[in-house]
């Protein structure tokens, strides 16, 4: 297809610059012969100035010489001679030294006498000169004005300006010898003339094709003086590449376009492999990451389709098993991790049910009269190993730490999960509390911290037990009446002098055996019955 | 002695003009081509040298007529002054640049008289011309003998009253080229085969300043 319309073009432009370049040369002509004429006409009439006449025979050689050169920058001529009728230069602008020599050419002012006026081409000091002869008259010719005007590239580059073409003088000695007087082709190319332009070339009728370097150019030779007075001849080129320029762009249009068509289908087909190559790639990488225990990654998807979609279900499946992860590290660090691992095997949910739960209170006696009186680093360290110390008596008995209220611990059993020991369990936590206490108060004593005194309530009672909070921020906890009577009755603790009280329900639901004291019946706050309450000295057999 | 001669020689020719003892030379011109040529002077120079001098101021006209000068060749002797009466309604700066006769008459006003006479001292061609007018030319032939004529249309010139004897014969043109042969002698001027000197002369194209097209009658010459 290309070639094809390669061909046609190429044909196209040849016939084109065919035709164009005969006119081009008309049109050359034209201009070159209006300058000459346009020009000497304005001598012409300059010369009829009868004070120019009159000074022609009045003045001295050198006065003669600036009238000749004033009027050549009047008309703008490259050189003026006057000649006198007897072939003498009179006066000239340029070797002002003529003056009184014979003049160059005799014969050109015998033809100028004969035709009354003549325009020629002559050489002078090397220059070629487009040259018009008119005489001064008064009336008869007194004298001859040779006006001239120089062929150099300035002047064919103001021609090229209207017509064009490429244009070149040129002069073929008989030798065949090429000497290029002016041209408007590039240096580099008019070098390339020499030994394509030959006396061959002359001989050819309408066009030839000239090549140039790279270019074709279609050219014309004709004789610069249609008289043929000397051997110069106009060369007019038009290059093939110059005419097909709109063709080329066209075809530089069209390939710009397939380029881009290509270019959008590569973009879509990078677009499609994003899109799916790439995301499902992501997704495997994420997936081998999640494989190795690696939770803790996001899958920049963004795209708004199923694999946006599939990546977003990855996201929150990432994060749900992070969360996971965490919660359960965080689970680990105040409920056992068989109970963290117990919660999370579960859904986990809002709401709550009802539990029979056996809660513990337990709470430092006279902690603020001790804060007051110890730095809060000593006794925040203190707090620290006795809580640490606790958690892990609750915990080792299936307890799990509800919440700390500044030194006072509260411990659920029972819930969540539940044991048909819970009460058992409370009792030998609250026990094992005691015994450890001593412990820690030998540690104290050897660090300079006072010794403490813990009081402890336990409760049993059905509360309603789960994760409260909002859906972001969840806290397994109970809720009931039984609650307050569990701190309630380690307050009692003050009361009665004893370690650990015990309720009603929790000392019915007792499966083991202990040594435990009824101490009375108290009313307690917000309870309309009266309950009994018990103390909890120690285990049968270990006294 | 021989200016005597020559003197009652003319005298005679004067008196008696039918007697014989003077002669009239009569020449035609024509161009190469065969053409009648106009405006040719031919002159009779005696080959001895004597020439009479003219026993009172000669003077002679160019008028200037419709922004031509009339004659446009105008043959005068040595010592003859010319006056340019103007017949148009406008003025005229005559002037020459010829060796033989530089001068300049400013603008003068239409009538007789008002521009100061012109005496043509030296032999030659001298060319008239106006300052305004660009085409307008005339040519005064200086010649140092009485004895010229001017061809008219039919190219034929007659010189009228010539004393017997030997004579030079030459015609002039103002476009005349050198190539042509121009003089002829001697010529016996009695002599009954000799009273007819014809001349071919080769003319060229006049260097003539073109008058505008539209411009009423003449002014441009061959
Ligand atoms: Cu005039």
């Amino acid at each position: 297809m290309f070639l094809f319309v390669n061909l046609a073009a190429m044909a196209n432009a040849r016939s084109i610059i065919s035709e164009n370049l005969i006119v081009e040369y008309r049109v050359f002509n034209t201009i070159m012969d209006n300058r000459m004429r346009q020009i000497s006409e304005s001598a012409r009439l300059l010369s009829m100035d009868y004070a120019f006449k009159q000074s022609i025979f009045s003045v001295d050689n050198k006065t003669l010489i600036s009238i000749i050169e004033n009027l050549r920058q009047r008309i703008n001529a490259d050189f003026i001679t006057l000649v006198s009728l007897e072939y003498t230069v009179m006066a000239d602008t340029i070797k002002p030294d003529l003056s009184g020599k014979q003049f160059m050419s005799r014969a050109l002012i015998e033809k100028a006498e004969e035709q009354g006026e003549l325009s020629s081409i002559t050489i002078r000091e090397g220059g070629y000169y487009q040259i018009e002869i008119i005489p001064i008259l008064a009336p008869d010719p007194i004298a001859w004005l040779v006006i001239g005007f120089l062929i150099n590239d300035t002047v064919l580059k103001d021609i090229k300006n209207l017509i064009l073409a490429q244009i070149s003088v040129f002069e073929l000695d008989s030798g065949g010898r090429l000497k290029i007087v002016a041209s408007t082709l590039p240096e580099g190319l008019k070098k390339l003339l020499f030994g394509k332009v030959k006396s061959a070339n002359l001989s050819v009728e309408g066009n030839q094709s000239i090549i140039l370097g790279q270019n074709e150019y279609i050219s014309l030779i004709s004789p610069l003086e249609k008289k043929g007075g000397s051997n110069l001849y106009v060369l007019l080129q038009r290059s093939m590449d110059d005419v097909l320029e709109p063709y080329y762009r066209l075809r530089t249009r069209l390939a710009i376009i397939s380029l881009i068509g290509l270019l959008i289908s590569f973009a879509v087909s990078m677009r499609i492999s994003r899109s799916v190559t790439r995301p499902v790639s992501t997704l495997v990488d994420g997936v081998r990451q999640i494989e190795g225990g690696n939770y803790d990654l996001h899958i920049g998807v963004t795209q708004r389709d199923e694999l946006g979609e599939l990546s977003n279900a990855f996201n929150n499946m990432a994060r749900g098993l992070k969360e996971r992860d965490l919660v359960s590290d965080l689970l680990g660090k105040v409920v056992s991790p068989v109970i963290a691992k117990e919660l999370l095997s579960k859904k986990v949910e809002l709401g709550g049910e009802e539990k029979e739960v056996t809660i513990l209170f337990s709470d430092v006696r006279n902690f603020t009269a001790l804060s007051e009186k110890y730095p809060p680093t000593i006794i925040l360290n203190m707090l620290n190993k006795y809580l640490t110390v606790m958690s892990a008596i609750i915990e080792s008995h299936g307890g799990v730490i509800d919440k700390y209220i500044g030194d006072a611990i509260m411990a659920l059993f029972g819930a969540p999960i539940s044991h048909p020991n819970d009460v058992d369990r409370a009792l030998n936590a609250a026990l094992d509390m005691n015994e450890a206490l001593e412990k820690l108060n030998v540690d104290f004593q050897e660090t300079g911290i006072p010794p403490i005194d813990i009081g402890i309530g336990i409760n049993t009672d059905i509360v309603v037990a789960g994760n409260m909070g909002s859906a972001h921020r969840l806290n397994y906890t109970v809720i009931g009446d039984g609650v307050n009577l569990a701190s309630r009755l380690e307050d009692l603790t003050k009361k009665y002098k004893k370690k650990i009280i015990l309720s009603d329900s929790t000392y019915k639901k007792i499966k083991d055996s202990y040594k435990i004291e009824q101490i009375a019946e108290e009313y307690v706050k917000g309870k309309s019955k009266s309950t009994i309450i018990y103390a909890l000295i120690g285990r049968v057999g270990k006294e | 002695m021989t200016t005597f001669a020559t003197y009652v020689i003319t005298l005679l020719c004067l008196l008696l003009p039918t007697m014989g003892y003077c002669y009239d030379l009569v020449s035609e011109v024509k161009d190469g081509e065969g053409a009648l040529v106009e405006n040719a002077v031919i002159t009779a120079t005696p080959l001895s040298g004597e020439i009479k001098k003219p026993e009172k101021n000669l003077t002679a006209e160019i008028d200037q007529i419709d922004k031509t000068f009339v004659d446009f060749v105008t043959p005068i002797m040595v010592g003859t002054t010319l006056v340019f009466p103007n017949s148009d309604k406008i003025r005229h700066q005559v002037y020459s640049f010829s060796e033989a006769k530089k001068f300049e008459i400013p603008l003068y006003p239409p009538g007789q008289g008002r521009a100061t006479p012109v005496t043509f001292d030296k032999p030659g061609v001298v060319v008239l011309g106006c300052n305004i007018h660009d085409w307008m030319k005339a040519y005064v032939y200086v010649v140092e003998t009485p004895f010229f004529a001017k061809t008219g249309k039919n190219g034929k010139a007659t010189i009228k009253d010539i004393p017997p004897g030997q004579y030079k014969i030459e015609v002039w043109h103002p476009y005349i080229k050198k190539s042509s042969a121009t003089v002829k002698q001697p010529v016996n001027i009695g002599k009954e085969s000799d009273m007819k000197v014809d001349f071919v002369i080769d003319v060229k194209k006049a260097l003539t300043v073109r008058r505008a097209p539209g411009s009423i009658g003449g002014g441009v010459y061959p």
